[in-house]
């Protein structure tokens, strides 16, 4: 009866899978690093399963899992830096600004000998706790985890989700993946210094892993060593010539360094591959606006704003363009959206922008600034 | 719970949210959500957070610093035109020259937008400005000696960025640009495209 019941289950999952997707519609997950307790030494396993588990979800038809450098990013921002708990309530916020109806947390236990996982996805729509994903390696590695995470889900999903390491992780090397993952942790703690010796030797192990690559630009770029983070990132381009991430920050490395038109070719190559990140196309606007190409940086910013409205900074750029050219419809309309989006923040900015100046008498204007916002 | 309880759990929660929780294909990759305002939530913001506090590390959190950061503007008063320090681009009608880029370096490691003003000299010593541009020859800067950044050959000396209000916050963290973009080569850049190019020479 049971195992009727599991295909019964299995079998309803896949219909309503099928059901939401029709006409392109995707579940949509966050799945949180798995915070280290008791692990000393072993934070860099968190971060792995949970990209792992991610992988699986973006190569599973019917979902989409947000990018963990987003969830990451947007946790800090909450005060919640990596390998430090965050409640739920800040996970179910984070969720629900990203437009998901799925989370995936937990943490766990390791050492030497042995490694207690305790995860779970929750339905945060419902409340419901979908499944427990809780089990104990002794000993362990880090892929046996991985394997023993992909097991279960396939168990609860009931299908067979992907299994090829090159393919889910970027690399096929063992050795290559742990030392990268054990930068990665380096410098998300912040020692990015000591982390560069990790990520070296994944990029010696494994010369095709564009991911130590990319660390390796970020990390020097970051730290202004702007020569050899364009060393690492060319070689990341040379690798991976379709990775969106190796152009964009090829090209911002290219923008810091005043060479616009090189900055300005990879842009064009991040946004050609990735055309839904508006960060890309902002900095894209940014490298036009500064070469006096008003049109095209135009052009730019309303991509931005196109792809996520919520954007403040998007707007008052569109604003900033449309009053260098003296459109004051344009800034009108462009400065209504951005203090609607960035409030009083951008309220404060306007005050001191002399790029407004000849608008300042303006009626609408003066009710703009008059407007009471938080 | 048994597992096949799980998965008929995961089924029902799967048919609840393929209502809300669902994303269209072209949303899924990367697509940020709602809410995006400026400080920290994109790469590119968060490298150049990075950048600025590595360059700026130390720097006194002055009443006029912090107010021209949490303002997002940091005003540049520049001399009369004087190409190819400072001018007035045919094309573009915008300010340019090389202290227009210059001082949109140190807009930008304060995280700030530069509004530059040309002949907004005696503006600045006025007090208005943050940062104000003193050519070779003029009196020094009002409440402080200014940071040095251009020598002219043709004995008149140095050429100074000045703090508006010889602010110290401000004075500091124009020094700690300009030994940014000394170290990273990219006044050097800054340089050859304007005096090299032109023949100039200081």
């Amino acid at each position: 009866m049971t195992k009727l019941l599991r295909h019964a289950a299995a079998l309803v999952v896949m219909a309503s899978a099928l059901i939401a997707c029709a006409e392109g519609a995707e579940r949509r997950v966050v799945v949180f690093d798995f915070t280290p307790r008791q692990a000393k030494g072993y934070e860099w396993v968190g971060p792995a399963l949970a990209e792992y588990v991610i992988a699986l979800l973006r190569g599973a038809e019917g979902f989409s899992a947000v990018e963990r450098a987003v969830v990451v990013r947007r946790l800090a921002r909450l005060g919640y830096p990596p390998y430090t708990a965050s409640p739920l309530e800040v996970k179910d916020r984070i969720r629900e600004e990203l437009g998901a109806g799925v989370i995936v947390e937990g943490d766990y236990d390791a050492d030497r000998s042995s490694l207690r996982f305790r995860g779970s996805i929750i339905d945060m729509e419902t409340g419901e706790l979908v499944s427990n994903l809780q089990f104990r390696l002794s000993p362990f590695t880090v892929f046996d985890a991985q394997r023993e995470l992909r097991s279960r889900l396939e168990k609860e999903l009931g299908r067979k989700l992907k299994n090829d390491m090159r393919e889910l992780l970027g690399t096929g090397s063992k050795e290559a993946y742990t030392e990268f993952c054990m930068g990665r942790a380096l410098y998300e703690s912040g020692s990015g210094a000591e982390a560069g010796a990790s990520l070296e030797k994944a990029a010696g192990a494994d010369p095709s892993y564009v991911a130590p690559l990319l660390l390796l630009g970020r990390i020097n770029l970051e730290e202004t060593r702007f020569e050899t983070a364009l060393k690492h990132l060319q070689k990341a381009v040379g690798e991976a010539p379709e990775n969106p991430e190796a152009h964009f920050l090829l090209g911002y490395t290219m923008f810091f360094l005043r060479v616009l038109d090189g900055a300005q070719e990879h842009l064009r190559a991040a946004v050609r591959l990735k055309g839904a990140e508006p960060d890309y196309h902002y900095v894209s606007g940014m490298v036009h606006f500064e070469n006096g190409e008003l049109e095209s940086a135009l052009g730019e910013f309303r991509r931005v704003v196109e792809l996520d409205p919520g954007f403040a900074e998007g707007w008052y750029k569109i604003a900033v363009v449309h009053s260098h050219r003296m459109e004051e419809e344009g800034v009108r309309s462009a400065l209504e959206k951005a203090i609607e989006t960035g409030g009083k923040d951008v309220q404060v900015r306007l005050e001191k922008d002399r790029d407004f100046d000849w608008l300042r008498d303006r009626t609408w204007f003066k009710a703009l600034m008059r407007r009471r916002l938080r | 719970m048994t597992r096949a309880a799980l998965a008929a759990a995961l089924a029902a929660a799967v048919v609840a949210f393929g209502a809300v929780g669902c994303a269209r294909r072209d949303e899924a990759r990367g697509a940020p959500g709602r809410g995006l305002p400026a400080g920290g939530l994109t790469l590119s913001q968060e490298i150049l957070g990075k950048i600025s506090a590595r360059v700026l590390d130390g720097v006194p959190q002055t009443p006029r610093l912090r107010q021209a950061r949490e303002s997002g503007v940091l005003h540049v008063a520049l001399s009369p035109s004087e190409p190819p320090f400072q001018y007035v681009d045919g094309d573009t009608g915008a300010p340019a020259g090389f202290n227009v880029d210059l001082a949109g370096e140190i807009a930008r490691i304060l995280g700030v937008k530069s509004n530059v003003t040309i002949g907004g000299r005696d503006d600045a010593s006025g007090e208005s400005a943050d940062v104000y541009f003193a050519g070779a020859g003029e009196d020094a800067c009002a409440g402080g000696e200014g940071t040095p950044y251009f020598y002219s050959g043709r004995g008149k000396g140095w050429r100074r960025i000045c703090a508006g209000g010889g602010d110290e916050g401000v004075a500091e963290a124009v020094g700690r640009v300009l030994d940014y973009l000394n170290e990273t080569g990219i006044y050097a850049r800054l340089y050859r495209r304007y005096f090299h190019e032109a023949g100039e020479h200081i």
